[in-house]
């Protein structure tokens, strides 16, 4: 009994000397409090996570694409093209390693080796163990004389290019050249605005400090990380103001919180419209039931795209169009809007047999119902809840639904090819509820045609192989100017229209939530509101 | 002393036991493990990297080799190593049980010492304390460990702005000062609180009944007309038939505490082990899944086998028998 | 009866008698569909007790028509694990191999950190309700089988037991004919027991978002209210009255066990 006494009264002590003692002293220093969910371990190169997080302060990539108008421009270094074919990059005036050694082009061609060697089709083809052959990227490379510049040529000429540089972060030779094994400090070796100060595991804090080489002095001294494992719990440290803002890869407030946050004073919103599709429907085009393109039309028109607006969006929400992407995307098109209709969605069941008794709850054909599995991130409770919708949906007009919540392990292994080549079995899933960011929705040839086609490597959801959407792809991939690429990209909408492999559930805006206090912040089109720009422009009064 | 020299046999066996379960349980779930080394968003892996991972992860051997390698790793202390971390199973384990077990540990000590008090106090005599107290803990004992800890929140937190919501730690205080150690405890209370919350009715309710079934004994009648005073009889007598039924409950709370860790863990956005296995499971995270439940299952045998020893080493009975 | 126990049965029996009733005709507590949408997040108000939640569903409807669910799952994994615990109870209780056998089978269990396995399980094994059912049964049955153990050792060495013996009975014959009927109460008692438990763990499973998001339980809910956003929006009504609900079931099944059990 005595010593439960005893840690009692030491337990009383300590909680009236922390609370008598102030913990929050003034801040002296201007630091800026980020809240996040991201998962960090160690916070070094290499971790991915940590990197996507890092090309926002310190570990900064070649280029970045501005999220205001989609133009990409010059971070780490500025760039110049001959015929989309050949790329020369010229590392910016004054960059310097945090070490004190300057960047120079030999840092980028270090990576580019290195990537090779790590086994990417860099420089060299890399075959893999069933074959397939995965042509090299680049055919050669030139070092500038004052090693400030490399010219890479293309193996094909490829006018989106760039987009692929938003997220080339390169590596220190002189600290990786030779070694095997690094310690973690020069891991943190970046040559951005921002270093690494301290990373203190345990409270999930990750502190910046100004990095004193970098040519540009920002203004502030501090950037302060926190990671939240909950979101609501993170917003609600925002809304008191104990974080400045709130960061989440590109995406941005979670619509269901807008309305909450939009009322509390001293919250402002940058918002910027929207180029990923944070709703999607996903049918599995090589398997029943959804390998017959009337039944996928059918869905297309049986949803309720008027309560998924209400329900989900934020101020700047809007209906979808059938051509899937978003209208503010350039070298979108102008395709018919989704919408409910329930007599075009029976007439599309009947082409293929499906009918409804007088009072029967659903389509039925031979005698059997019309019912498909949904698959949907049990992680994702913003998922779950389309998912529900759906389902109520398609159930009032007709068609059975079998929601399949699922971990993001098997998620990820019925809806993507990279994941399911294992099990030897494929994608496997009917329909499956996603969100593409816009940074997916832009890779390889864009207009988010990695998940609809088939033969892409990681993922192709869809896994449409068709000639006429492969016919597409083709002539998006040959486009020489940016207007034959478009023109390219607009047929491949209408192929999205006409042939329903995804339907987008609703467009949204992208809204950035940020502390009245800090100004000067931009968003990035891939990295969301932490971008090196941003810190660079910041600026934050007095609290 | 055999029955107890049985028990301990037996954990030897549950543990070998578990230490099987834990190589074959993440084997059984679907999904390449090698895919989730490059995440979901970046170009498919090249070959020459699958190969290596796979080498690496010994999946191309048969079942047996591998089950090799995991008992090599437990001996060689390093428990595996995670490739999606990057880093040996037990660095990153040891990184973060500390969390764990000071919530769970401080938990545990904490709702048995307040049980043992309590639940003797209210045991030793029927009457009105006895009525409030039991009817009291019986209510606390059907809210679930979330309920109480949201209610926590809720009351201090977002009501009373006392108590933090969440962290081990507030940002801007310099790790290793006498103010880091102070806010840490700061930090601490409410998911100590809750633990303590939901476990301690039920270790009262073991504690009251066993006293209460005590009292009825006739030697207690016999001592209390000799005019034992009630301090005596209860300190004296029935913790003496209390004490072993409570320590043996003290070491399976402990592995209870851990379970009910993960929950708190996930509420109060703590980095311990509890989210450390719910991340390796998403990600099929072999090495990590095993290391964790590895370390799970050994803290909750030691402190069984600990409170064993420990009674036996207090058991009158026993002590006379080896003279 | 005393007073204080016939207190216990009516007041267990009323609030048992109210959720059954709940679960068996939602129509009566409630005049809206399981599904139907309404406006989202309102506050609580004359025509929705406990407001809306994220998605526009009424949630009083939702606790209603989880009823059921909640029940479905308790009842169902308890009479599983009282099944199991009893039969491993009696075979640990027999002397020989198969005594030590079974006894170290429960030891095993009770060592196990249960919550810990229960997670890895279930990724492995998926949602559904057999599968959750199978689960919460699996850790379940361990309380019932050590009390039935001791129970079954107690009797077996009890003096009309050795009568049996004496008369010549076989073991089966005794152990259905004189033994069982003795466990009765005992099982009885576990079954209340055990429904609160696995009513406990169920809750705690759909907490960490384990189960049927469809057709919620009262866990279920707590879990989405937690993560979409009833905090910042001081939604209690979302996160606390389920909870308020399994406190409420849990309590009928405790007074009425208490009222039912026999003075030792």
């Amino acid at each position: 009994m005595k010593k439960h006494t005893v840690i009692a009264l030491i337990l009383a002590l300590a909680v009236i000397f922390s609370l008598t003692a102030c913990n929050v002293e003034l801040k002296k220093e201007k630091a800026v409090y980020i809240g996040t969910t991201a998962v960090i371990e160690k916070a070094v190169r290499g971790e991915y996570n940590y990197d996507m997080f890092a090309s926002g302060n310190s570990e900064i990539p070649l280029v970045w694409q501005d999220g205001a108008d989609h133009e990409y421009k010059p971070l780490l270094a500025s760039y110049q093209t001959v015929g989309n074919k050949t790329w020369t990059y010229t590392v910016q005036q004054g960059m310097t390693w945090s070490d004190g050694k300057p960047v120079t082009a030999e840092d980028i061609l270090f990576t580019l080796n290195y990537d090779d060697a790590n086994g990417e089709a860099v420089f060299n083809d890399k075959t893999a163990t069933d074959g397939k052959v995965t042509e090299k990227k680049y055919e050669g490379y030139a070092l500038s004389a004052d090693k400030k510049s490399i010219s890479l040529t293309l193996v094909t000429e490829n006018a989106r290019e760039l987009s692929n540089m938003t997220s080339f972060r390169i590596m220190p030779k002189h600290v990786y050249e030779g070694k095997n094994e690094i310690t973690d400090a020069d891991g943190r070796v970046v040559c951005g605005p921002f270093v690494l100060e301290s990373f203190n595991k345990e409270a999930g804090v990750l502190t910046y400090k100004v990095n004193p080489y970098y040519p540009q002095k920002p203004k502030i001294e501090k950037l302060v990380y926190r990671i939240f494992g909950n979101e609501d719990l993170m917003y609600m440290a925002l809304k008191n103001g104990d974080i400045d803002t709130v960061w989440a890869y590109s995406q941005s407030v979670n619509a269901n919180y807008y309305d909450v946050l939009k009322e509390v004073d001293g919250l402002d919103f940058i918002q910027t419209p929207a180029v990923g599709v944070r709703a999607v429907v996903m049918f599995n085009t090589s398997i029943a039931p959804f390998n017959d393109g009337n039944l996928r039309k059918a869905v297309s028109y049986a949803l309720d795209y008027e309560a998924f607006k209400n329900t989900f969006g934020s101020a700047g929400v809007s209906v979808a169009n059938r051509g899937f992407v978003p209208a503010s995307v350039s070298g979108a098109k102008q395709t018919e809007k989704l919408k409910k209709d329930y007599a075009t969605a029976a007439e599309y069941l009947k082409k293929s047999g499906y009918v409804k008794a007088n009072g029967g709850k659903y389509y039925k054909k031979d005698g059997a119902e019309l019912e498909f599995a949904l698959t949907v991130r049990s992680s994702n409770a913003t998922h779950l809840r389309y998912a529900e919708l759906v389902k109520n949906n398609l159930e009032d007009f007709g068609i059975k639904v079998n929601l399949d919540a699922v971990d993001s392990n098997t998620f990820n292994v019925k809806t993507s090819n990279k994941f399911s080549s294992d099990n030897g079995v494929g994608v496997s899933h009917q329909a499956a509820i996603n969100g593409f960011t816009e940074a997916g929705m832009g890779m390889k040839d864009g207009f988010a045609s990695i998940y609809v086609d088939k033969s892409h490597p990681v993922q192709g959801g869809c896994q449409v192989d068709d000639e006429v959407f492969l016919g597409i792809l083709e002539n998006m991939r040959k486009a020489k100017t940016k207007e034959e690429y478009n023109a390219a990209a607009g047929s491949l909408q209408d192929y999205y229209a006409d042939n329903v492999p995804l339907i987008a559930l609703y467009w949204d805006n992208l809204n950035y939530v940020h502390s009245s206090k800090l100004s000067g912040l931009k968003t990035d089109a891939v990295f969301g509101i932490n971008n090196v720009v941003s810190w660079l422009n910041a600026d934050i009064s007095e609290r | 002393m055999k029955k107890y020299l049985n028990n301990l046999i037996t954990c030897v066996i549950c543990f070998i036991f578990i230490v099987i379960l834990n190589f074959a349980l993440p084997r059984l779930m679907s999904g390449d493990p090698v895919a989730y080394l490059t995440g979901v968003d970046e170009e498919s892996m090249s070959v020459v990297q699958y190969e290596y991972y796979r080498n690496a992860l010994h999946l191309n051997d048969n079942i047996f080799v591998q089950f090799g390698y995991y008992i090599k790793s437990l001996f060689d202390g390093s428990l595996g190593y995670s490739y999606r971390m990057e880093a040996t199973v037990s660095s990153l384990i040891l990184s973060r049980i500390g969390a764990t077990l000071q919530i769970s540990l401080v938990a545990v000590v904490v709702s048995c010492g307040i049980a043992l008090v309590w639940g003797l106090s209210a045991g030793s005599k029927k009457g009105t304390f006895d009525k409030i107290s039991t009817t009291a803990n019986v209510i606390i004992n059907t809210l679930p460990s979330f309920t109480v800890g949201m209610l926590l929140i809720i009351l201090f937190c977002f009501g009373v702005k006392i108590f933090p919501y969440s962290g081990l730690n507030s940002p801007n205080i310099e790790k290793g000062t006498a103010e880091y150690f102070f806010d840490r405890i700061y930090h601490l209370i409410l998911p100590v609180t809750t633990l303590t919350v939901t476990f301690l009715p039920s270790r009262y309710l073991i504690v009251r009944n066993t006293a209460r079934a005590v009292l009825n004994e006739k030697y207690l009648l016999f001592a209390r007309q000799r005019g034992l005073g009630r301090r005596k009889i209860k300190y004296g007598y029935i913790l003496g038939n209390v004490a072993q039924p409570f320590i043996a409950m003290v070491g399976m709370s402990v592995g209870a505490s851990i379970g009910g860790s993960v929950v708190v863990e996930n509420l109060f956005s703590i980095q311990g082990m509890g989210t450390l296995l719910t991340d390796a499971v998403y990600a099929l995270d072999y090495p990590l899944m095993q290391g964790v439940l590895f370390v799970t299952a050994f803290i909750a045998v030691i402190s069984i086998i600990i409170t064993d020893v420990i009674c036996i080493l207090t058991d009158p009975k026993l002590r006379r028998a080896r003279l | 009866m005393i007073k204080s126990r016939l207190v216990a049965l009516i007041l267990g029996c009323t609030i048992l008698a109210l959720f059954v009733f709940m679960s068996v005709c939602p129509k009566v507590f409630t005049p809206y569909a399981p599904k139907q949408t309404f406006e989202l997040w309102l506050k609580p108000s004359a025509s929705h007790i406990l407001g809306t939640n994220d998605v526009g569903y009424d949630i009083f409807t939702e606790i209603v028509y989880g009823t059921s669910q909640t029940f479905f799952i308790g009842i169902s994994s308890s009479l599983l694990a009282l099944i199991l615990g009893a039969l491993i109870g009696v075979l640990s209780a027999q002397n020989g191999f198969i005594g030590q056998i079974f006894s170290g089978l429960i030891n095993l269990f009770v060592m196990l950190p249960k919550l810990v396995c229960l997670i890895v399980l279930a990724a492995f094994a998926g949602n559904g309700y057999l599968n959750r059912i199978l689960l919460i049964a699996l850790f379940g049955w361990v309380e019932t089988a050590r009390e039935i153990r001791a129970k079954t050792i107690k009797i077996k060495s009890s003096s009309y037991i050795e009568n049996c013996k004496i008369h010549g009975f076989g073991k089966i014959h005794i152990a259905v004919f004189h033994i069982l009927p003795n466990l009765f109460d005992l099982l009885f008692a576990r079954f209340l027991n055990g429904v609160n438990g696995s009513v406990m763990t169920e809750s705690a499973l759909s907490f960490l978002g384990i189960g049927d998001l469809y057709n919620p339980t009262w866990g279920t809910m707590i879990n989405l209210a937690f993560r979409r956003g009833a905090f910042i929006r001081g939604a209690y009504n979302y996160l606390l009255m389920p909870a308020v609900c399994i406190s409420l079931l849990v309590l009928a099944f405790y007074l009425i066990g208490l009222a039912l059990k026999k003075e030792n």
